[in-house]
């Protein structure tokens, strides 16, 4: 079983070490994406397809906006020393994500009625994949979140199970803007 | 006998240090070997990225086939890179 107590003697937490390992696969995982995405696109000579519904480029930058500050929230958190100031940091930081993944949604539905599913054509495929990718790495972040804010929200110091949450919650943000820039705005 | 009161014969020592150099060549030279086939001008081979005609579409697979391949190094080094960091930071 895995203690949260840290040896002084090891210069490098070995949760952490496998966490970094992880995260690498992970960016492994959505560079294949992005790269299938990138070679389908060139291969279909009219993008966006005609007919098809066009992404919701300006709201979903104000709400790439809301996880950016999720992300600082996270850091404030782990930055904070004091257990109830790291709770609300930690509850902002659910906030926000909630509120991102909650706007992603509405959207989903409504490009959906207005014709865009998982089959309609390979627009919709990839961005269904894509964005539903990162969306389903956003649900299990807020999840693991979640156990964290009870798990370790009220020490007055950083748990281990924090700071792994927050690496895995900086690759969610930090990969969204480029998902964004490829999927939304080229 | 305890092990470390063993005496090494200093012709055994120079076996040794043979032996380490051949494995340490032939560890590099199946490195380089593999590293060369990862090429991606050997991997033309995918159907369905280069069976599709324009120029945009290999181009497309040009690019990803170079960010595939430098990627993963790319994340072991940097890893390998923070840890010896925090090994040298530790003293």
């Amino acid at each position: 079983m895995y203690s949260p107590e840290i040896s002084r003697s090891d210069p490098v937490d070995k949760a952490t070490l496998a966490m970094l390992i992880f995260l690498g696969t992970e960016i492994m995982f959505f560079a294949g994406l992005i790269s299938s995405f990138l070679i389908l696109r060139a291969g279909t000579p009219n993008w966006p397809p005609p007919g098809q519904p066009r992404y919701p480029i300006l709201i979903t930058g104000f709400n790439t906006l809301f996880l950016l500050v999720s992300g600082a929230t996270m850091f404030r958190a782990v930055k904070a020393a004091q257990g109830h100031r790291r709770k609300r940091w930690l509850l902002a930081t659910f906030g926000f994500g909630t509120l991102f993944l909650g706007i992603q949604g509405v959207e989903w539905v409504k490009l959906v009625e207005y014709g865009m599913t998982f089959t309609s054509s390979i627009y919709g495929g990839l961005f269904y994949t894509l964005i539903g990718c990162h969306a389903l790495h956003l649900v299990i972040a807020l999840v693991i979140l979640i156990f964290v804010i009870f798990r370790s929200g009220f020490g007055t110091r950083n748990h281990p199970l924090l700071s792994l949450c927050s690496l895995y919650w900086y690759f969610v943000v930090g990969i969204w803007p480029l998902l964004y820039t490829l999927v939304y705005l080229l | 006998m305890s092990i470390t009161k063993l005496k090494v014969k200093p012709h055994c020592r120079c076996i040794g240090s043979v032996i380490m150099n051949y494995l340490r060549f032939t560890l590099l030279f199946i490195t380089v070997l593999l590293l060369c086939s990862l090429s991606p001008s050997l991997s033309m081979a995918c159907p369905n990225c280069l069976a599709q005609t324009g120029e945009e579409v290999k181009n497309a697979y040009y690019l990803t086939a170079g960010i595939l391949m430098f990627l993963p190094p790319a994340i072991i080094v940097s890893i390998f890179l923070w840890v010896k960091s925090r090994h040298d930071s530790h003293g």
